[in-house]
């Protein structure tokens, strides 16, 4: 009978060939981990980003101007404001207008929707910036932001003496969502686009409205 | 009675490796393959994003002033021009698209108080995608 046992470099070698197997597992199923919570992050501040914007379009479709002001670029700039991250604007309501709020707690990271008495939260510890500008066409062909465009690098021109007419309105919405920090690896999604408030508009360019 | 004990040889134990490797793929392919599903999932809501802000604009310009079009590519450099010339209120304000990313537009005329708008995004390769968006416009007094 021949019994030959392992040599101690075949157990050496063995171990080390085991050990590296081990480790790149371990290191796999790591990283699987942490793309997991980041993926399940990124989810979650695509899918709260996606709502809110949605939100936003369907209660911008409702904004109406409800100021006395006879001229469009007044009536245009009455309609909408961002002021001390507060977001405010004018809505038809069943009976009669009532003012809409967007309000960014920073501390809390939440966007609060405020209505008639109701009071949503909004992306709920996930918006860390939120910035709003209202922008108005006039038929100077100039666009002018209110506030400052952050990414507009000149500034506006002066308004001149004569009154200009609102052409269209939107508003451009800046906002950052970050993930809860349970990962490793951080999210950050930015978004920056417009929305079109459509009544508000038509209302610019009705007949029956503009007195200028 | 004869007994051999040999020990695994160096080829076997690569051998095993290679199986072994071979049985791993499938994790890797799931994890690249959820990766891309997020990917996806934000390049629709930009997608969105971008095909609703077009639709929007060109549903607050006047009626009148909008031009039927078909598919129409709208470029970033086709920021600031205007859809009908000399018209002012139909000055384009786009958002910059993406690397990759195609816009085009089509305005149909479907009876002379109704505009048919679409709006189409594709991007990417294999496989290319693409989100159409599309509304009805009214003329208003």
């Amino acid at each position: 009978m021949t019994r030959r046992a392992f040599t101690i470099v075949e157990v050496s070698i063995a171990l080390l060939i085991l050990t590296l197997l081990i480790y790149s597992v371990t290191n796999l199923l790591m990283s699987s981990g942490r793309q997991y919570v980041h993926q399940e992050e990124s989810v979650m501040c695509t899918v709260e980003a996606s709502n809110l914007i949605s939100i936003l379009r369907k209660d911008f479709e409702q904004c109406i101007a409800s100021g006395k002001a006879t001229d469009s670029f007044l009536v245009a700039k009455s309609a909408i404001s961002f002021k001390d991250e507060v977001l405010r604007f004018s809505v038809a309501g069943k009976n009669s207008s009532s003012f809409m709020q967007y309000i960014f707690e920073s501390q809390n990271k939440v966007i609060r929707r405020q209505n008639e008495g109701q009071d949503i939260p909004l992306a709920k510890g996930l918006i860390t910036y939120f910035f709003a500008a209202l922008q108005i066409l006039g038929d100077d062909n100039v666009i002018r932001s209110y506030p400052c465009d952050p990414e507009k690098e000149t500034p506006d021109p002066p308004f001149p003496a004569k009154p200009i007419k609102a052409v269209r309105v939107w508003i451009k919405i800046f906002m950052t969502l970050e993930g809860k920090g349970t990962g490793k690896i951080p999210v950050k999604q930015k978004y920056v686009f417009r929305v079109f408030p459509q009544r508000l508009n038509r209302q610019l360019q009705s007949i029956w409205y503009v007195r200028d | 009675m004869k007994r051999t004990d040999c020990g695994v040889s160096m080829v076997e134990i690569m051998v095993s490796i290679l199986i072994f490797g071979f049985c791993l793929l499938p994790v890797f392919e799931l994890i690249s393959r959820s990766n891309q599903t997020v990917h996806v999932t934000q390049d629709e809501i930009k997608a969105f994003s971008l095909s609703a802000e077009l639709i929007d604009q060109i549903s607050c310009m006047p009626f009148d002033a909008i031009p039927v079009m078909n598919e129409y590519p709208l470029k970033n450099s086709d920021n600031g021009s205007q859809l009908y010339e000399n018209k002012i209120a139909t000055k384009l304000i786009l958002s910059e698209l993406p690397d990759g990313y195609v816009r085009f537009l089509t305005i149909e005329t479907v009876s002379p108080r109704m505009k048919l708008i679409k709006a189409k995004i594709e991007w990417g390769t294999n496989p290319r995608h693409q989100q159409s968006f599309q509304s009805i416009l009214e003329w208003t007094p």
